[in-house]
This record gives structure tokens, sequence and C-alpha cells, in this order.
């Protein structure tokens, strides 16, 4: 003790100050900045790694109860599990290939030709989108089954084959999902491919590449942050597929992962099984943490800038006549994606029941605005859908930005951030989300208001978010930013007037997608809010379970007319907002050269 | 705490003044013998104004909804109080009312669905004893007075008039696996578990079943075409794409039968017995925010007139002397699917579900 006390403090001083990085406003930023993250730890982190937790917790609710690994050994023992999990894999990474391949050609088509309809690509994209995958799944079901299906009925006529040969089974599951994701990614692409710079591509071409040559070489492998992160994304999601597979493998018994965690969870005791529902949610986590890894593995630490400075083009080219072939693409893709099944809904909405031809009705439209509740329930949906789209596709901003330009920490807090709740299946994420906030104070108050349903949404969504939008930002080149840091302005106004005006295009997109992902899940609403509170799609799909498909289909017709009046009026708004703001800019500019003595601006 | 305490005081003060009160004035009004007797209405009526008396206009059940005729007849007959069903399975349901008892924020007041789930939950210790209005029967009231079993549904046979004479149709369980009927039949898969999965279940379970039913679940897998839903089972045979579809939910069948769809309905089977049948189940949970406006709708649904309008939706009705919905047998002299005691049930049938929706392919 005496010794200890006499020893001399060797190699340490008692500073007189606090380092420059922990006073003053740096400490209060990084205060802050420690805050952000706990609060985005809690909120993202948790909910999966409670669900990890539960495999091994027997109880009344996920991750709460006595801790047991029966469950978790019984569920993996199963020769089923493995197969519907390879079922699964096979369909969401050959879905998802087709899906960016078809999406990310459709996005060229649309911003770097100048193919007749161009223009027309993304609003339809955007329209598309908005339809529910039951309804896309029951339009083209009805297209392919049955002896009044009209594929049927062609084959019956060209090849005299009866029956319903294409009504179920592989070829045709993977028509109907990629069908279904082709809008998603062309409008995860749409946006960086419309931030790249021609001046590349003619690059290639001056060194002799041939059209395609650049295509391949220069436009994708630029690509590669966006399409690798949407890869990853859509394949988790369609992991989760519930409704599409269901419709088309059941018949040729073909079943899937999401169908084996519905049946585990609710289909087999009387007390849920949800251990054994979150062990089958470990396989998706291993899944998700295997790709993200393999993202990191590929893309590594390239730059893959395209937003430079002055030089910076990205105007469309003629391509000629093949210019046609591209537009017949085009007409294909927005049957396939869009109209085939919209129009199979629009007509069953008008049916007494749905796919019958026993007459027509304004019955179901009737009924659906004679319930007092559907107009709040209408609005409620666009409310949440459009704030928590925006809040989540802020969130994805800020964090694509700080782990682009932030170190290596902030990179992982995003990565992490971003991709946790993938990890978890549709069908457990409400689940996932109660166990995770149920003991944290301050959010368990919030559990039955809005304000939890938003929160919950924001969680849910931020992934897809951050997916349109981190390869925006990292299209942006440094130089951009440190020229206006350079000049004189804050971090704050740089990241306002230099980086959000060039991601716009992805902001956008990613705000329209979340928007729809909020707008589209049924697994919230019905856990996080209370019973008066529901959305279209809870609304709707109740009404379909309940054997009232013509009413539900009616209902969501009515909210794919109110997005298209609000959007309207949005794009609108927008269109004047910006004509507004030219103008100011310009006169602004023009008094600067009239009172400087130079000619005026063009 | 304080106020829940108070909460309690006037709820226990309100019923028996609004008894008295309420007694006279229904005496005075009635209801014409549409829900019971005079002295059975009286208490309708009281009830009725305790709960407005408390503040209780509003209903919260947890599970699938009944037929809008249900509620519309119940919301005409009681205009104050309004009913709203939240569709929840069994898992959210659970973790809803764990969450609701953890924070202290009760919202449901009822929870309904099949027998096995809402059994389970009274033995668990979730839902609270209750008086019947009516004279129910003890059999369509379990675990120590705390659940009801206010209707059963069927399952049976749609067939298709246009394509197959009504006399024609399958007579058994055995029959629907002959060569005959090959390709012909349609029935929702067992693989996503559900009626379907319990009808098979019960067929292996208990042993009398499974030597009855021998070789059932596998001649019905070679023969019948499979698909995901109940309502597309009704979808196919109306459209005229199959002649038949098993296991079709008698309430499915009666909604789109009126919609004028060309589809007859068979049940019972006449040969061999096991026809599907389902008890649905409610029980008035602990803490429940309105207890006496829930009390009311339950009691409603044992009324004749709660029983009638149960059957006019295509449920079965179980109070004595009430006819079976649109003109099926009564159920006392069908050859039911015979099936464990409610509370055997809860963990019996578990494996055998499990095993079928696996024998499927799920």
């Amino acid at each position: 003790m005496t010794e200890r006390a006499t020893m001399p403090l060797v190699g340490w001083m008692r500073p007189d100050r606090l380092p420059a990085d922990w006073r003053g406003e740096r400490l209060i930023a990084r205060i802050l900045l420690g805050a952000a993250i706990a609060v985005l730890f809690v909120l993202f982190l948790l909910p999966p790694i409670m669900m990890a937790l539960a495999a091994f917790r027997v109880g009344n609710l996920a991750g709460q109860g006595d801790w047991s690994i029966g469950p978790f050994l019984e569920t993996l023992g199963r020769a089923s599990t493995w197969r519907v999990a390879l079922n699964s894999i096979i369909l969401s990474a050959a879905s998802s290939l087709g899906a960016l391949a078809m999406g990310t050609f459709l996005a060229w088509v649309s911003v770097r030709t100048t193919t007749p309809l161009r223009r027309l690509i993304t609003p339809a994209m955007a329209v598309i989108l908005v339809m529910p995958s039951l309804f896309y799944g029951l339009g083209w079901y009805l297209v392919v089954n049955g002896n009044a299906a009209p594929v049927n009925i062609l084959l019956r006529s060209l090849f005299g084959i009866t029956g319903s040969p294409l009504g179920s089974g592989w070829p045709i599951m993977l028509v109907v999902v990629i069908g279904y994701v082709i809008p998603v990614g062309y409008l995860f692409m749409v946006g960086p491919m419309a931030r790249m710079d021609a001046a590349l591509d003619d690059a290639a071409r001056m060194s002799g590449a041939s059209r395609t040559a650049a295509f391949f070489t220069v436009t994708l492998p630029l690509l590669r942050p966006t399409m690798f992160g949407v890869f990853v994304l859509m394949t988790s999601y369609g992991f989760s597929a519930f409704e599409l597979p269901l419709l088309f493998g059941i018949q040729a018994d073909i079943h899937v992962f999401s169908t084996a965690v519905y049946t585990t969870l609710t289909g087999q005791d009387a007390i849920p099984n949800y251990a054994g529902a979150s062990t089958l949610s470990l396989i998706l986590m291993a899944l998700v943490i295997g790709l993200v890894v393999v993202r990191s593995f590929v893309l590594g630490s390239r730059r893959y800038s395209t937003i430079t400075g002055k030089g910076f083009r990205p105007e469309p080219k003629d391509y000629g006549r093949i210019q046609w072939a591209f537009l017949a693409v085009f007409v294909i893709a927005v049957c396939w994606a869009g109209i085939i099944p919209l129009a199979q809904m629009i007509i069953g909405s008008f049916q007494p029941l749905f796919g019958l031809s026993l007459g027509f009705t304004t019955a179901n439209y009737e009924a659906v605005l004679s319930e007092r509740r559907t107009a709040s329930t209408i609005m409620l949906t666009l409310v949440l859908a459009a704030s928590g789209g925006f809040l989540a596709a802020s969130v994805a901003l800020v964090m694509s930005h700080m782990a682009t330009r932030g170190g290596q920490f902030l990179r992982f807090v995003a990565a992490v951030v971003s991709w946790a709740p993938v990890a978890i299946p549709g069908i457990l994420l409400g689940l996932a989300l109660i166990t995770a906030y149920l003991p944290v104070p301050g959010l368990r108050s919030l559990i039955g208001t809005p304000f939890m349903l938003l929160i919950g949404f924001i969680v849910v969504v931020t992934p897809i978010a951050t997916r349109a939008i981190e390869g925006g930002v990292l299209q942006i080149s440094p130089e951009l930013e440190e020229s206006a840091r350079i000049s004189g302005a804050s971090k704050v106004v740089t990241f306002f007037t230099v980086v959000v005006p060039l991601v716009l295009p992805s902001f956008l997109a990613g705000w329209f997608i979340a928007g729809i992902g909020v707008a589209g899940n049924l697994s919230l609403p019905v856990l996080l809010s209370s019973p008066t509170m529901q959305t279209v799609a809870v609304q709707a799909y109740d009404a379909y379970r309940q054997g009232y498909a013509t009413q539900a289909a009616a209902l969501f017709l009515l909210l794919m007319l109110a997005v298209a009046v609000v959007g309207g009026i949005a794009w609108g708004l927008a269109f004047i907002i910006t004509f507004l703001v030219k103008r100011a800019q310009r006169t602004r500019i023009d008094r600067v050269m009239t009172s400087t003595g130079r000619e005026k601006h063009a | 705490m304080l106020k829940r305490h108070a909460k309690r005081l006037a709820t226990a003060l309100a019923i028996p003044l609004a008894l008295t009160a309420g007694g006279a004035a229904a005496l005075a009004d009635g209801y014409d013998g549409a829900l019971g007797t005079p002295e059975q209405e009286a208490k309708f009526q009281a009830l009725y104004e305790a709960a407005l008396g408390a503040g209780q206009t509003r209903v919260i059940a947890y599970g699938p909804p009944p037929a809008k005729v249900v509620l519309d007849t119940f919301h005409a007959r009681f205009p104050k109080i309004e009913v709203i069903y939240q569709q929840l399975q069994s898992a959210e349901r659970l973790a809803k009312l764990e969450q609701e008892k953890q924070t202290g924020n009760f919202v449901a007041d009822i929870a309904s669905d099949g027998r096995t789930p809402v059994v389970s939950m009274a033995v668990d210790g979730w839902c609270q004893q209750r008086e019947h209005i009516m004279d129910v029967p003890e059999a369509w009231s379990g675990v120590n007075g705390t659940v009801q079993f206010q209707q059963v549904a069927v399952f049976g046979l749609a067939v298709n008039t246009n394509l197959l004479a009504i006399e024609d149709a399958p007579k058994s369980w055995r029959e629907l696996t002959s060569e005959q009927w090959k390709g012909k039949v349609v029935m929702v898969s067992p693989a996503a578990g559900g009626a379907a999965a319990y009808t098979f279940a019960q067929m292996d379970h208990p042993d009398e079943n499974d030597r009855k039913y021998d070789g059932i679940k596998e001649g019905i897998k070679e023969n019948i075409s499979l698909v995901a839903r109940d309502a597309l089972v009704l979808q196919e045979v109306a459209a005229g794409n199959y002649p038949i579809g098993a296991l079709a939910y008698y309430p499915y069948f009666v909604q789109i039968k009126a919609q004028g769809a060309p589809i007859e309905f068979v049940f019972p089977f006449t040969e061999g017995g096991g026809n599907m049948w389902t008890k649905s189940a409610q029980c008035l949970i602990q803490n429940a925010p309105n207890p006496i406006a829930a009390d009311l709708y339950m009691n409603w649904e044992f009324s004749k007139e709660g029983q009638q309008t149960l059957s006019d939706s295509g449920l079965y009705p179980v109070m004595p002397g009430t006819p079976g919905p649109g003109g099926l047998p009564p159920l006392d002299t069908v050859d039911l699917m015979e099936q464990l005691p409610d509370e055997q049930a809860i963990k019996a049938y578990g494996p055998y579900v499990r095993e079928v929706i696996a024998f499927f392919g799920g």
C-alpha cells in the first residue's frame, strides 16, 4: 500500500485542459451524436436482437418467459425448414436479379435515351407500385387459372391444351414475382442513372468501345453501389414474400419460408410458437448478414463519384431506330407489372364476386363509401405514408451522408441501422417491435398511439429509403462540398445547398417508395396502434379474409385515386415553386450583373 | 389505481340501480319478445342502461369479425353501443393483450376465435367469469363459466350445379379419394394451417378416428387440387373450374350464393361421418375497459334475435329450438367429426397438426 502511494506517476500528468475535441461546441456535438446513435440503436437494432433471443424463450410474448433450447433444435431439425429456406433463396435471388435487370434497363431508357414516351416511364412505374401484392397476385391468378382465363383460352384454341398448365409452379411464380418488383428496381435505379455524367460514356466511345460495351463496362460498374444495395434488399424482402408464393406455389407443392414462419407461429398450437418462428427468422438474419458482408467485400473502398464539377452533363442520346424496341420493352413491362393485374382489379371492384362473370355493380363502392370510417382511414393512410416516408428518407439521407463522409465508426453505425430491420421476416415485424420497445420506458407509453405507429413505420422503411438514396450520395464527388467549404459555407449550408439538390431525384424516389411501403404494411398497424386507427391496407386485407374481395378492391382503388390526386397536386405545386425559385434566382443574378456593370444573364 | 377503483365502484352501483330502473322501463316498453322472455328483456334493457350510465359506448373485440349483418343488427337494437372487431391471429392477439397488461393501457374487451385459442386463454387466466341472461345449456359454456360458445361453423362440399347434379355429389370422405373424382375437387391447402390442417389432425387423433379415417389423408393428397385460401375454393367452384370444393366454409358459401353463383352446399356426408365442425368461442377479458357493454353484446348473441342473426349469416345457432342455417339439418342429427373435450384439445392436437402441415409440404 505504502509502495503504491510512493510510486512515481510515470507517463501520466493531470491535463490542465481537456483536448480541443472535447471542449465547447465540439463536445456538445459529440454528446448529441452519441445520444442520436443510442436512440438509433434502440429503435433499429433492438428489434432484431430481441427476435434472435426469442428463439430461446417460451412465453406469452416473444422474447419473454422461460429459457429453452427445445423449439430451436426442433425447428432446425425439421427437413421442411431447410427445404422452404432453399425455395425462398431461389425465388428471391432469381426475382431480384430479374427485376433489377429489367428496372435498370428501363431506367437507362428513361434518362439516357430519347425513346418515345420515355417521360411516362416514371409516373407509370410509380402508379404500378401503389398496387398491393394481394390484388396484383389475384389479378394474375385469374389470367392463368380457370377455364375462362385468357391464357388458357389461348392455349386451348391454339394447341388444344386443356386445364391451367401455367396456373402454378416455378415459371409463373417467377414471372409474377419479377413483375411485381420491376417498379421497385426501376425507381431505385432511375435516380443514380439520372446523375451519371454522359462524358464518361463518351470517353469510352472515343477509346473505341461500342455503345453496348460502354454500357456494360462504364455505366453499370459505376452503378454498383446502388445495384448491390437494391439486390440485397430485394433478396431479403423476397425471402419474406408471402401472398404471391402462396397463390402460385401451393398447387405445385412449392412452399416458402414465410409460409413456414406463419404456420409455425399460428397454425399448430393454442399457444403461439414464438420461439420456433424466431428460430426461422435467424435463417433470414444469417442471409442478410452474409449478403451485406459480400456487398462490402465486392464494393471495397473504390470511389463511385460520377457527379463532378462544371463538365457534368447527364443529357440523353438518340440511339436511332432501336429505340422503338426499347419502347416495346417498356410497353411489355407496363402490361406485365401493371395493366393486366390492374385491369382485373378494376373489373373485380365492379363485380359481385371477384373474377366471376355475374354482371356488374356499383354496390362495392356504395358499401365502402357508406362506411363512416372510410374517409378517415384513407386520410390517415395518406398522412402516415407521406410523413413516415419523408422522415425515413430524411434519416436515410443524413445517415448515407454521414457514412460517406464520416469515419469507419459512422460507416458501421449507418450500415447496422440501415440493414438491421431487414433481418426480420415481414410477418414478425410487428411482434419484434413490440417485444423490443415494451421494456423501454419512453417508448412503452407511446404504444397504441399514432406516434408509435409512425416510429415503427420509420424503422421499417428506412432500409428501403436508404437503398434509394445511398447510391445517389456516393455519386457526389467530395470536391463539390470541399469547394463550398473553401468558399466559406458552413457544413449545414453545404449540405442543404450542394448535397440535397444533387441527391434530390434519389431522395424523392426514396420518399415515394418508403411511403408506399408504409401504406402497404400490414403488420405494424395491427399491433402498434388502436383498433379504431387502421390503414387502408389492413382494412382491405381484413375484408378479403372475410370473403369480401370485391369491396377490398374498391377500397384500394379509392386509395390509388387519392394518391394520384395528392400526387398530382404535389407535382403541380413543385412545378410552380421550382419555376418561381428559378425566376427569383435569375432576377437576383441579373441584379448583381447590372450592379457590377456586366451583361445581363441570358 | 384510485381511478380504477372509482370506476369499479361506479359500475357496481350503476348495475343494480339500472337493473331496477331499466327493468321497469323495459317492462313498459319491451322488445316485443325479440330477445327473450319479458324478464330476460328487462335484464337486457338494464344492462344497456348500465353500460350507457358507465360511459361504455364501444366494445373492442380481438378476433375474426362476424358477418356485417350481425354487427348491424346489434347496433340497431342497442344504437348507442358500437362493436369494433380487430382481426388478429392468435399470436397477435396474445401479444397485444400481453402488451396491454404490461403497460396497464387496457383496450380489448372480448377475445373471439375458435374454441382452442380462447379456451387456452381462459385456462391461463385471461378471462373473467360471467352470468348469462338467457338459459344457455351447459355444453355451450366452459372453463368455469369464463368461455361461451355462441355458434358453430360447419364445413361441407360446395357443388357447381352447372357441372354436377347435386344428387351425384360424393357422399363420404372415402368416396372423395376414389379415382372418379381425381382432378375434379379443389380444397384449401392444409399446409398453411387453419381448419383444413385441424380436420386431418382430428382424423388422426384420437385412435378411434385414426382407424375410422385410415388412408383418407393420403387419398385426398393424391386426388385433390389445393389452393391457398378458403375464399378461392368457392371462387374456383363458382367459376366452374372445378365441380366440387371440399371443406367449403358455410358462411362464405352463403355470401357467394347470395350473389347468384350457381352453387349448392352438401352437408352432411351421409356415409362414414367425419363432418367437420368448429365451435366459435368468446371470453370477456380481465380488466376489460367496457365490461358491461361487452357483457351485453355477448349476452345478446344468445338471445333469440342474436341466434337468428347468426343463423342468417350461415352459422349454426346453439340455443335449443333455433333451426339450423339455410335449412341444414339440426346438429344433433349429424354424424359429426369426433373431437376431444375443450381443455384436452388445447395441447393434444398440436403434434398432429404439425404432422399434417409437414405431410402437405408446409
